[in-house]
């Protein structure tokens, strides 16, 4: 038999919204973690005439702008109630900061590049992937997502 | 949304109009039983400005004994206003796109085993105003602002993506000869709400995306040019009665200088050279067209020679937006229908329905992530600031929305194919047609790569046309 038992999953209602609001926090930390990448990635190639006048450093640097411009947007307009948010950035987050990695050749621009690829790897997420991934899913196929067992 | 009854007409309209102003607001959180103020956290400048929104987009609309009313009883609900809203006779496109959405999928899968083009799903179109939607009020149409524009175009997609992307040409370009104002715009704003429809070709073979270089050539002669060149991917050419297309002069130094014309559907000068047969979009009749010594009245010309690029790029968030609309909305239709089977759809082996097992949820949670991200991007362009000073960072900006939105809608399409398994290649199965056609969304105009070198070039200070384009 399902029944539902929030503890197992670690949903309260008391407790969405605090959840909700680290959540939010969490992605706006990796955003701006991200974002840093990518300042970092500009500056080290426009200090090099000849390599940002290269396709492919124009076209890593553009692919980090686009993925920041939907972070940026879902982060503004998200629904507060589920885990999206936190979900997508954090995995967007990491794409923008290879990306960066790849671009910077500065030893300092890389040592620096180095840190916030581990300080992005250290933030723990308040909500596991694995864990926001199933409730997502559970939530989409509208299958509740505090009900137990949780798997067949 | 209140279960039991029916939503008011104005409904859709209001929604609009709620999430315009406050962009945190997601449409299905909004019921009818909503206060505005209490529920959805409108403030008095909030109301000021939900005010001024609603006497542009309807002025009819008695909003003094809305608010007299209200003021009194301290019912300020959703459902009080957008009954209002019905009541100015405006027509609600997103509900009118949902009202003709069925009959468009059931004719769906037809058109696109016979790559014909949907002529009766245009008529529907036409004789129920659709194709008026961005005429202004003026002159006789809707006046739909960008958000209602993609919002039907979202919707109308989910059902038919060909007659959806065939009709966006008309209504984005509408939109955008509109806004120049003045006799251009006037004439073909009338002909439009007496059911003229347009089609649009500015891709030329050998351009490559790069359609401010057209090849086409426009020679003055007296009282108008002629023209002559070939047109690809002339989407909705069959079902046109207007036909919108660059061409270009050359000036006092020998350089081109592109232009726009808008002119009835000539009868000689325009040769189908290719009818359109494709893997996607099969229904949107894109033919390729050879013009032989077609000429032109000057009067058919739009805006002056030379600006078109300055035009385009001024008025690009009509364009980029629709078209990532309508690539969303196969994305939220395939997700909607790899739901509802999943939902549906039981295995002997495990006695529940698929929707239970935890890769199905897993996929399922990336598709959600997917268009969640790619409906708040296309949501923060349609209500970005479009009054702009710098016209290229403008259309660079749309165009990184444009291709990432694509991108998106094409990965939630394809990941729905993997969660269905082997029955969603058979035709029987919508969601393959789905998938050919969202792979047109990273086809389509801009082309990813001039936007990828051009958003690239901006951001680390490199001149975006200078010459030699790149070093080495």
């Amino acid at each position: 038999m399902s029944g539902t038992n929030g503890m197992a999953t670690g949903v309260t209602a008391a407790g969405g919204t605090a959840r909700a609001g680290a959540e939010e926090r969490h992605a706006a930390a990796l955003l701006a973690l991200a974002g840093r990448a990518y300042d970092l990635a500009v500056r080290d190639v426009s200090a090099d005439a000849d390599r940002a006048r290269l396709p492919g450093s124009q076209f890593g640097v553009a692919r980090m702008r686009a993925c920041l411009a939907t972070m940026r947007a879902l982060l503004a307009r998200h629904d507060r109630d589920d885990h999206i948010v936190a979900y997508y950035v954090a995995g967007e987050a990491e794409r923008v900061v290879s990306l960066a990695y790849e671009l910077v050749r500065d030893p300092e621009a890389t040592r620096l590049m180095g840190d916030l690829w581990h300080e992005l790897k250290a933030a723990r997420p308040p909500v596991s992937r694995d864990l926001a991934r199933e409730r997502i899913g559970k939530t989409a196929l509208g299958i509740d997502p505090a009900a137990t067992p949780r798997w067949l | 949304m209140m279960a039991g009854s029916s939503p008011p007409a104005g409904l859709s309209a209001l929604v609009t109009h709620l999430v315009a102003l406050k962009p945190d607001l997601r449409p299905e959180e909004i019921g009818t039983g909503s206060s505005l103020t209490r529920d959805l956290g409108f403030d008095s400048l909030d109301l000021v400005r939900l005010a001024a929104r609603i006497r542009d987009h309807h002025p009819e609309a008695d909003l003094r004994s809305w608010l007299t009313v209200t003021s009194r009883t301290e019912i300020d609900s959703v459902a009080s206003l957008a009954a209002l809203l019905s009541e100015t006779g405006r027509t609600d496109y997103v509900a009118l796109a949902r009202e003709l959405a069925p009959a468009f999928a059931e004719r769906a899968a037809r058109h696109d085993a016979e790559a014909s083009f949907p002529y009766e799903n245009l008529d529907d179109l036409v004789r129920s105003g659709y194709t008026a939607m961005t005429v202004p009020r003026e002159f006789g149409g809707g006046g739909a602002d960008l958000a209602e524009l993609c919002a039907a175009q979202q919707v109308l997609a989910g059902a038919c993506a060909s007659t959806a992307f065939s009709v966006n040409m008309h209504v984005h370009g509408l939109a955008m000869i509109a806004k120049l104002g003045g006799a251009d715009a006037e004439w073909v704003c009338r002909a439009v709400a007496d059911g003229a429809v347009i089609a649009g070709g500015f891709s030329e073979p050998g351009v490559g995306g790069n359609w401010w270089h057209p090849t086409t050539s426009a020679e003055p002669v007296e009282g108008g040019y002629v023209l002559n060149g070939r047109k690809g991917f002339f989407t909705g050419y069959p079902g046109a009665t207007h036909l919108f297309l660059s061409a270009a002069t050359v000036d006092d130094r020998g350089l081109p200088r592109p232009m726009a014309f808008l002119m009835p559907k000539p009868e000689k000068g325009i040769r189908v050279t290719g009818e359109w047969d494709a893997a996607g979009m099969r229904a949107t009749g894109s033919h390729s067209l050879a013009i032989e010594d077609l000429f032109v009245e000057e009067r058919w010309s739009i805006g002056e020679p030379g600006t078109l690029p300055l035009l385009f790029m001024t008025g690009v968030h009509w364009a980029w937006c629709s078209f990532a609309a309508v690539f969303a909305g196969i994305a939220r239709a395939a997700l909607d229908h790899v739901v509802a089977t999943q939902r549906r759809r039981v295995l002997s082996v495990i006695g529940r329905p698929n929707a239970h097992l935890p890769g199905v949820q897993f996929r399922v949670a990336e598709m959600a992530a997917r268009l969640a991200a790619a409906e708040a991007h296309l949501a923060a362009a349609v209500h970005a600031d479009h009054d702009t000073d710098d016209p290229l960072g403008h259309y660079i900006d749309m165009s990184l929305m444009k291709t990432s939105v694509t991108r998106l809608a094409h990965e939630v399409v394809t990941l729905g194919m993997r969660v269905q398994g082997g029955s969603s290649l058979v035709s029987a199965d919508p969601l393959q047609r789905m998938y050919r056609d969202v792979v047109a969304g990273l086809l389509v105009p801009p082309a990813t790569d001039v936007v990828l070198e051009w958003a690239g070039k901006q951001a680390l200070d490199v001149p975006i046309f200078a010459e030699p384009r790149w070093a080495g």
